[in-house]
């Protein structure tokens, strides 16, 4: 039987009159690797604060480990680790100051691996958080989070912040977890970030879950603005008619199109003229979704 | 060790403040003291002290002074009550610990680490216990460094004082200071920001200030006064006549009162980003 690590039934927050999340409904199988994916704004931060018992839900509940997250919190936050959102640290400690708080807070964690957690992610810890950039500051915030080889971490837009080195250091992080059967909820607003390191992604729209997809599918229905520079005047019927193609223009020997889906058509059509350069873009996810599911409501 | 808990943490954080508070404590209470030897000595210059008084309203004195003159040039206890005890020394206490109490919870929150504090598995109640723990043990310190500073000063300026009295009105003032520190602390758990907090902890502290001591001279006023935690802080002049316990614990009560108001109401509401 597949184990839900978090439930979300109805989830509902309105801060007064302003919209939180509305009407939630969501499950997260042990073991997987679940985005939470939506454009600043539509709540993800809200969940999960829900989730951590930060802030009370207007209606509807969510269990984690079965337990509700309001009247057993504390046991829930024993096997969670947490990275915040809005990064906000204590900037007069040095990072071994904070992590040393915390580990007391959580009655002891194993040192040496948070020695070699901090080895690997090049973190300094003798420097005071105050004079740590942004990126630095994350690295200390992705420590905390796993020192205690929590069974399910929650991490609110955790890469922000990260250069590329370190951000592929932190795939491989969540990669382990998962192959250690721990569970990730992870949200990010940047969909290849998410299609690259989860199983599943829940799509959240203006306070509203979407969607909840395998990465796959997802993939699949992928949307992308591509860009052909050719050495050559091609003409625009060479594409017209491809499938998951539109938006096609031709001009100077550059070719502008939306695919949506394999690439793998549009690339062989192209390949019977000289090819000087290929630009893909990712859309934004505003794009994404008039894509999936229309206009909607936006509000 | 420093790490090791909320309460340490806390004390950690405050010991700067702590250490300027103590050192502001001392120099105004030396300066005080050390004019009190020339009024003692100096009979005329006490005599001109008292008439210069004498020349205010009687209502200005007491506000500001704590009532009659008639022992303040000729006995320690009765100079200190007035020059310290009744309005610089409490009311500087009390602007600590507003401020002490304001940054628990509300200056954390405002600082946006409280977030990340809160997703350690620990009760509410205890991150407010403990910040109230650190309030109380930094006041009693605060409140000793006072005492111990006016006994070595009454030494040197060859003053008797009674040593039992003098840590009565300091317990005194330290219960009267946590009332205050707690006000702010609830405050800061209600959802106030920490200036509001502190303002608010310090207007109450003003307001009970003034309503104590003008309640003595004004009559519409009187009832009251016993609504005033200042009234049961100087009512029974603890270092003349020593501390009168239920005083001590109207005072020790209110300050538990708004302790558990704090806890009961940070349980209950949300945490803001």
């Amino acid at each position: 039987m597949i184990e839900s690590v978090i439930r979300m039934q109805g989830l509902t927050k309105f801060y007064g009159k302003q919209r939180g999340v509305i009407d939630v409904d969501m499950e997260v199988q042990k073991g997987e690797v679940f985005g939470y994916l939506g454009p600043n704004g539509a709540g993800k931060t809200t969940t999960i604060r829900l989730l951590l018992d930060l802030i009370r839900p207007t209606r509807g509940k969510a269990t984690i480990f079965g337990l509700d997250v309001n009247e057993q919190g504390l046991e829930i936050r024993k096997r969670v680790g947490y990275i915040p959102g809005e990064l906000a640290m204590y900037e007069n400690m040095r990072g071994r100051d904070l992590l040393t708080y915390f580990a007391h807070l959580r009655d002891g964690v194993d040192w040496e691996f948070v020695e070699g957690m901090a080895k690997r992610l090049d973190c300094n810890l003798s420097q005071p958080i105050r004079s740590l950039s942004h990126g630095n500051k994350q690295k200390i915030a992705v420590i905390q989070a796993f020192m205690h080889r929590p069974e399910l971490l929650i991490l609110d837009e955790p890469t922000t912040g990260l250069d590329p080195f370190m951000q592929r250091e932190f795939y491989s992080l969540i990669a382990e977890a998962k192959e250690d059967g721990r569970t990730v909820f992870i949200s990010s607003h940047i969909l290849p970030e998410v299609e690259r390191m989860c199983d599943r992604v829940g799509i959240l729209r203006a306070g509203k879950l979407v969607t909840v997809e395998g990465v796959k599918a997802l993939k699949e229905r992928a949307l992308r603005h591509l860009e052909i520079h050719f050495a050559e005047q091609v003409p625009k019927d060479a594409f017209t008619g491809i499938t998951g193609i539109r938006d096609i223009t031709v001009e100077n020997g550059v070719m502008h199109c939306t695919v949506v889906g394999s690439l793998d058509a549009v690339i062989k059509a192209a390949s019977r003229f000289r090819v000087e350069n290929v630009i893909t873009q990712e859309p934004s996810l505003e794009e994404i979704f008039v894509s999936y599911y229309g206009e909607g409501d936006r509000t | 060790m420093m790490f090791d808990n909320i309460f340490l943490k806390t004390l950690r954080d405050k010991r700067r403040a702590l250490i300027g508070w103590a050192l502001v404590m001392t120099g105004m209470s030396l300066i005080y003291l050390a004019y009190w030897p020339y009024i003692r000595d100096n009979p005329f210059m006490g005599e001109m002290m008292i008439s210069y008084l004498q020349s205010f309203p009687p209502g200005l004195i007491e506000a500001f002074m704590g009532g009659t003159l008639g022992e303040f040039t000729t006995k320690a206890e009765a100079f200190l009550n007035s020059e310290l005890f009744f309005m610089f020394v409490p009311l500087s206490f009390m602007i600590f610990t507003a401020s002490f109490g304001s940054d628990s919870i509300a200056g954390e929150e405002d600082r946006g680490t409280l977030d990340l504090l809160l997703s350690n598995p620990m009760p509410r109640s205890r991150v407010v216990l403990e910040n109230f723990g650190a309030l109380a043990a930094s006041t009693f310190l605060l409140g000793v460094v006072l005492a111990i500073e006016l006994i070595i000063a009454s030494a040197a300026t060859s003053t008797n004082l009674n040593l039992i009295r003098l840590g009565e009105i300091t317990l005194s003032l330290i219960l009267l200071s946590l009332v205050f520190g707690s006000a702010a602390l609830a405050f800061g758990c209600i959802g106030l920001g920490p200036g509001m907090s502190t303002g608010a902890a310090v207007t109450l502290g003003v307001a009970s200030y003034f309503l104590n001591s003008l309640g003595a001279v004004i009559k519409e006023l009187e009832p009251y006064r016993k609504l005033s935690p200042f009234y049961y802080y100087i009512r029974a002049d603890p270092l003349i006549n020593g501390l009168n316990l239920g005083d001590a614990a109207v005072l020790a009560v209110i300050a538990l009162v708004l302790l558990v108001l704090a806890i009961v109401t940070f349980q209950r509401r949300d945490v803001s980003v």
